[in-house]
């Protein structure tokens, strides 16, 4: 299979590859198709670009050839000098495994997604930790850059079964005691939870000067509540339900979903993170190209050194 | 029952109210039911569903709201509401041409709340003209006389003469006053004219119910007696017994559905009071029957206890003759008085020994007994299949005014009867068999031998009374009457006035051997009625009794001389002959006569009571009377139940279409 056919993949021919080592790989070769280039550095000191010549910069940064060429003082920059060590979070409460019948289930295209992110960075030297939650227990991976360690990563997540209402607030506490270091921190949930706590939280990490990538996925479903018949609505997480009419209540629910979209939206704006919603019917393709090249991410990684 | 202006002829469909039971019951019972299904976003759901829940109450409120309307409707549709048009002006234009058909007949004379239904009558018909401008066309009809005030033609006009319109004794219906109301409509060429019938309501009110009215005209239909029906036990009559001047016959009209017990008082003029207590189990009519010991005093007052209607509790009855019949019988027979004789089965009819307590003196003879002293004595002479001895004195009789009965039979000796005869333009012919033998019947029922006795009992008396032998007889030119014949109209029975007195001639004979008639319901009225027949002479044949419409028809009012008048006549505003004894003076002799009061007038069963049948609603209706409003209420009633009935289809539809779909 070419990786051009592999890049137009849906999400649910993908969930069709049982293996999810093999299913990351076939994501990251449809996202690596073409122009895209991996913004992830690291390893060794490598010549980023030139910069005129400022009164206090080190004269030894001083680039003579070009100042021979141009008769201009020009300093030269470079990139990362230091592993990076990226801690993804990755949400298994109740929530994220809808819908349970037919579909892609929430849970099923984080994993992918968080596979295919690990599968990139350890390709590239840089140390991966997984944080999810299994039972009541969380279960943490601690950041290690073999590649043989993408294999238990995968092995941890596919055995991960969402449940319960263990949600992504437990995981964000259990990575601020945990993540000493300046890392990268990528989080993957539905975020249906309380924005004040959630926000608290990640202004936490914030401070502590990492970089946060945050994934929001939900489900069409969700976001648009295609429903048309009575239902008795259940929580996937707690004993609450309410019964009603489909079609009756659809007005207020996309009111109140819209109005917690807004403030999560603007909130994570005002912060300066790299948010995303992401739906599960979206290449997963696309959406790790999208991270690897998107504007802000690029940004965020020259902060780095 | 009247709710605010609208009343109800079925209020009896208000119980199907506890049909209400029936929306709250779905109402409390309502839960739909729901597939399960988890989702994440139930935050959500709960918070939106605040908002559903206080939507979805609402909307179950107003469903159950339209449910129980819908019940309420139904059940006032049923009930038959109506405007009742003494409220208001409902229909009424106002100033349109108006015409007034008031019924002044007795019967408006009762008072069922204290006052009488024509003070009522009288107040309305204020207020109403009292409405209009004053120049307004109006019209003023009483049932009365139709014809008594042509002048009058603005509401002012009207008004002035209101205060002095009085009820009459007479029973006049509304039919005569209604057609002169239409033809005003088309005299005047009014396009739309408003004709307000005010009546109390009675039965008898019509003698016709029209049955379709000309669309000009709006009829509007008052009853002035309201709802309440009228109380009222009269005396609609008061006479002899038939045959019997001993007895009285009280008729009795329960003509407003009483059911107490009364009492009937008989006074007699020497103080003497008997009371009878009745039983008045709801019948329409009744005879009583009071046999005194003695003769009937002169005058007997006859008093019934106080009701809606007084006017007809009390009768002042004159007997019609307190003398007593002397009959002279002359039988032929050999043997009179013997069992089978003809003297026999005549005496029979007259009471035989106590022939005296009923008013008859008798004394039977042979032929060869009969002499001046006893024809003298006699007041009827009954020749019973008797030989003619002296016919001089039987001619004598009869110019002094005595009665003269002849009965045929074997013995009679056919030339010298027809010497008697022929002196009275009769002829006597051989006697004829008849086998078998044939039936006779009454020809003429107005004849004064039958009038006491109604004609339906008289026919039951002849049933089964057949002839099979009779004389031949002819009236010739002479005049005579025949009030009873074969069936193929030979004569059985003839009567002749003679210059004073009268005759009778019984064509077969007064015992079984030429027919059946001894044996007959009918030989003792017969013979009692023909001897009364007879035996009256010009002052006594001259009683009548009359009812008020006779008095009215006849004219004859003025020429009454009141001799007695109830007292609760004497002070009452009312116009009319009043019930009482009067005399009157014809050809030199002085008629005694008995008026009273119409029988119909009696009868306070009403419209309303006969749409309990429903009938009378329908008489009505027929008649394109709006008696009642319903007419124009229904619809529209009907028109807001079927809008309710779609909303709340529409309503039951969507909320069904939400909370029932899947």
């Amino acid at each position: 299979m070419s990786t051009s056919h592999i890049a137009g993949l849906s999400p649910s021919v993908l969930m069709g590859i049982k293996n999810l080592l093999v299913r990351a790989r076939s994501v990251v070769e449809g996202a690596l198709v073409g122009e895209h280039v991996s913004p992830f550095r690291g390893g060794s000191i490598e010549f980023a670009q030139h910069r005129s010549y400022s009164p206090g910069d080190e004269l030894r940064y001083i680039d003579w050839r070009l100042f021979a060429r141009t008769d201009h003082y020009h300093v030269k920059q470079f990139e990362v000098t230091t592993n990076l060590r990226a801690y993804i979070l990755l949400d298994s409460s109740g929530s994220m495994s809808y819908p349970e019948g037919q579909g892609v289930a929430k849970h099923d295209y984080a994993a992918t997604l968080v596979a295919a992110l690990s599968y990139i960075l350890i390709q590239q030297s840089d140390a991966v930790s997984v944080t999810t939650h299994r039972d009541d227990d969380v279960i943490f991976l601690p950041p290690r850059s073999q590649v043989a360690y993408l294999q238990q990563i995968c092995q941890i997540i596919e055995n991960t079964k969402p449940a319960g209402d263990h949600d992504i607030l437990q995981l964000l506490k259990f990575a601020q005691d945990r993540i000493v270091q300046r890392s990268l921190v990528v989080l993957f949930s539905d975020f249906l939870v309380d924005l004040d706590q959630l926000m608290a939280k990640i202004r936490i990490l914030q401070s502590r000067g990492h970089d946060l990538m945050i994934y929001q996925i939900l489900h069409r479903d969700e976001l648009e509540f295609p429903f048309s018949r009575f239902y008795r609505f259940e929580s996937m997480e707690d004993p609450r339900f309410m019964v009603a009419d489909s079609k009756q209540i659809r007005a207020q629910y996309m009111e109140a979903l819209q109005e917690h979209q807004d403030q999560l939206r603007a909130a994570m704006r005002k912060i300066g993170v790299d948010f995303q919603t992401v739906h599960t019917e979206e290449s997963p393709s696309r959406v790790i190209a999208n991270c690897l090249n998107g504007p802000m991410r690029a940004k965020k990684l020259r902060k780095l050194y | 029952m009247s709710l605010f202006n609208i009343s109800f002829l079925a209020p009896l469909a208000f119980l199907g109210l506890l049909a209400l039971a029936i929306p709250i019951y779905l109402h409390m019972r309502h839960k739909p039911r729901a597939e399960r299904y988890r989702f994440p976003a139930i935050d959500f759901l709960l918070k939106a569903d605040k908002k559903r829940k206080r939507r979805f109450r609402v909307e179950q409120m107003l469903l159950m709201l339209f449910r129980i309307m819908i019940v309420c409707l139904l059940a006032i549709l049923f009930a038959k509401p109506y405007v009742d048009e003494k409220f208001g002006d409902s229909g009424l234009k106002t100033n349109a041409p108006l015409i007034v058909l008031l019924d002044d007949s007795v019967s408006m004379m009762a008072a069922p709340g204290g006052e009488r239904l024509f003070e009522e009558a009288r107040l309305q018909i204020r207020d109403l003209l009292e409405r209009r401008a004053g120049a307004s066309p109006t019209r003023l009809i009483l049932a009365g006389n139709p014809e008594a005030h042509p002048k009058l033609k603005t509401a002012d006009q009207v008004l002035d003469v209101l205060p002095r319109l009085k009820p009459t004794t007479g029973g006049h219906t509304l039919d005569a006053g209604y057609e002169k109301a239409l033809a005003i409509v088309r005299e005047e060429g009014w396009n739309q004219a408003i004709l307000r019938i005010i009546t109390d309501g009675s039965l008898s009110a019509w003698r016709q119910v029209p049955v379709e009215k000309p669309s000009a005209v709006e009829v509007i239909y008052a009853s002035v007696r309201g709802e309440k029906p009228l109380r009222n036990l009269g005396l609609s009559k008061v006479d002899q017994a038939p045959g019997d001047t001993n007895s009285i016959e009280v008729s009795l009209q329960n003509g407003g559905d009483q059911r107490e017990q009364a009492n009937l008082i008989l006074s007699m003029p020497d103080g003497t009071r008997l009371s009878h207590p009745m039983r008045v189990d709801g019948f329409a009519q009744t005879v009583h029957r009071f046999g005194l010991e003695e003769r009937v005093p002169a005058t007997l007052t006859l008093r019934l206890p106080s009701d809606d209607f007084d006017l007809d509790n009390e009768v002042v009855y004159a007997p019609r003759s307190n003398r007593k019949v002397n009959i002279l019988v002359v039988d032929g027979d050999s043997h009179p008085e013997a069992i089978h004789s003809e003297s026999f089965f005549f005496k029979n009819a007259l009471g035989l020994d106590e022939s005296d307590l009923y008013g008859y003196a008798l004394n039977v003879v042979t032929p060869a007994g009969l002499d001046r002293s006893k024809t003298d004595w006699a007041d009827v002479i009954c020749m019973l299949n008797a030989d003619l001895p002296q016919s001089d004195m039987l001619t004598e009789a009869l110019d002094t005014g005595k009665g003269v009965m002849v009965t045929m039979g074997e013995r009679m000796d056919r030339d010298a009867w027809n010497q008697f005869f022929s002196k009275y333009g009769l002829e006597m012919w051989e006697a004829k068999s008849l086998e078998p033998p044939r039936p006779a019947e009454i020809k003429q029922y107005d004849h004064p031998l039958f009038s006491s006795i109604d004609e339906s009992d008289w026919r039951g008396y002849l049933d089964g009374f057949t002839v099979g032998r009779f004389t031949i007889m002819t009236a010739g030119q002479s005049g005579a009457k025949v009030p009873i014949a074969l069936a193929d109209g030979t004569p059985l029975l003839l009567t002749h006035q003679a210059s004073a007195g009268r005759l009778a001639v019984w064509a077969s004979s007064a015992d079984l051997d030429w027919n059946s008639f001894a044996l007959s319901f009918g030989y003792v009225p017969f013979v009692r009625q023909i001897v009364a027949y007879l035996s009256e002479r010009d002052e006594n044949m001259s009683y009548q009794g009359m009812t008020v419409s006779e008095v009215l028809e006849q004219d004859i009012a003025a020429e009454l001389n009141p001799k007695y008048i109830p007292e609760v006549y004497r002070d009452l505003d009312i116009a009319g002959p009043l019930p009482g004894i009067y005399t009157r003076q014809v050809n030199k002799n002085t008629q005694f006569i008995q008026v009273r009061l119409d029988p119909e007038e009696l009868n306070f069963k009403s419209f309303e009571a006969l749409a309990d049948t429903n009938q009378g609603e329908n008489v009505l209706e027929q008649a394109g009377f709006r008696s009642f409003v319903r007419a124009e209420l229904a619809p529209q009633v009907q028109w807001l139940l079927f809008a309710l009935i779609l909303v709340e289809t529409c309503v039951a539809a969507r909320v069904s279409l939400n909370w029932g779909g899947r």
